[in-house]
């Protein structure tokens, strides 16, 4: 088992993908930390995040690297996906809502065992994504997780 | 400040904004592996489930059928 971490940033808005972890084949992520802020200058901007299951992998997006926490680990089995992408397909029911003003910091910890897993194939996989926002401020996201 | 808190925790949350810091307590659905912030007299009804022995997140699919958490991630392998 590894663990591993990667972070992108992208303008929020309505239904836009900021990071999405791709499970492989037959390897499972566990997301273990997720950390949402805004690098962006302050302003009061109120944007709603759900953390999603989906069913079908976005396409396109920018390449994000998967950073081994033991630089000695194997390389990630699961794909790590940054927005703006052609979105995927989601479940219509979230793991985690995250209303959160855009000068505030974000962080969720699983505690060990109860981690966000994706479902196994290479369709499936976890995004967080902006549901709904009054501006387009620049989001800032990192997962970290097992596998 | 810590807001709220469970026996069990599943996860923890940590907001820093401009004028404090809040933490607070998940727990996590048995059924579809979500989390929820723990929120004493908010109104959102939440369940428990007597074969996983544990709680769920209340929406419609995970009140109504139990499929633990573990048969959806890996399905029939």
């Amino acid at each position: 088992m590894g663990s591993y971490q990667g972070a992108h940033r992208t303008p929020a808005g309505t239904n836009l993908t900021i990071l999405a972890l791709e499970s492989s084949a037959s390897v499972v992520g566990k997301i273990a930390q997720i950390i949402v802020g805004s690098d962006a200058t302050p302003a009061d901007v109120a944007t709603r995040y759900d953390v999603l299951r989906h069913t079908t992998a976005g396409a396109a997006g920018t390449a994000t690297v998967e950073k081994p926490t033991d630089p000695q680990a194997a390389a990630a089995s699961c794909n790590l996906r940054g927005g703006t992408m052609t979105e995927p397909t989601y479940e219509a029911d979230f793991l985690l809502e995250i209303p959160l003003n855009q000068r505030a910091t974000f962080t969720w910890i699983a505690n060990p065992g109860r981690e966000l897993r994706t479902v196994v194939g290479t369709a499936n996989g976890i995004g967080l994504r902006s549901i709904s926002s009054t501006g387009t401020p620049n989001t800032n996201c990192t997962f970290a997780w097992d596998e | 400040v810590y807001e709220v808190t469970a026996r069990r925790p599943a996860g923890h949350i940590i907001i820093v904004g401009d004028f404090r810091t809040i933490e607070a307590d998940t727990l996590q659905c048995v059924h579809c592996g979500g989390h929820w912030v723990v929120r004493p007299g908010s109104g959102r009804r939440r369940g428990y489930c007597m074969r996983c022995s544990g709680v769920t997140c209340g929406a419609e699919p995970c009140e109504t059928k139990c499929v633990p958490e573990e048969v959806k991630i890996y399905g029939g392998r």
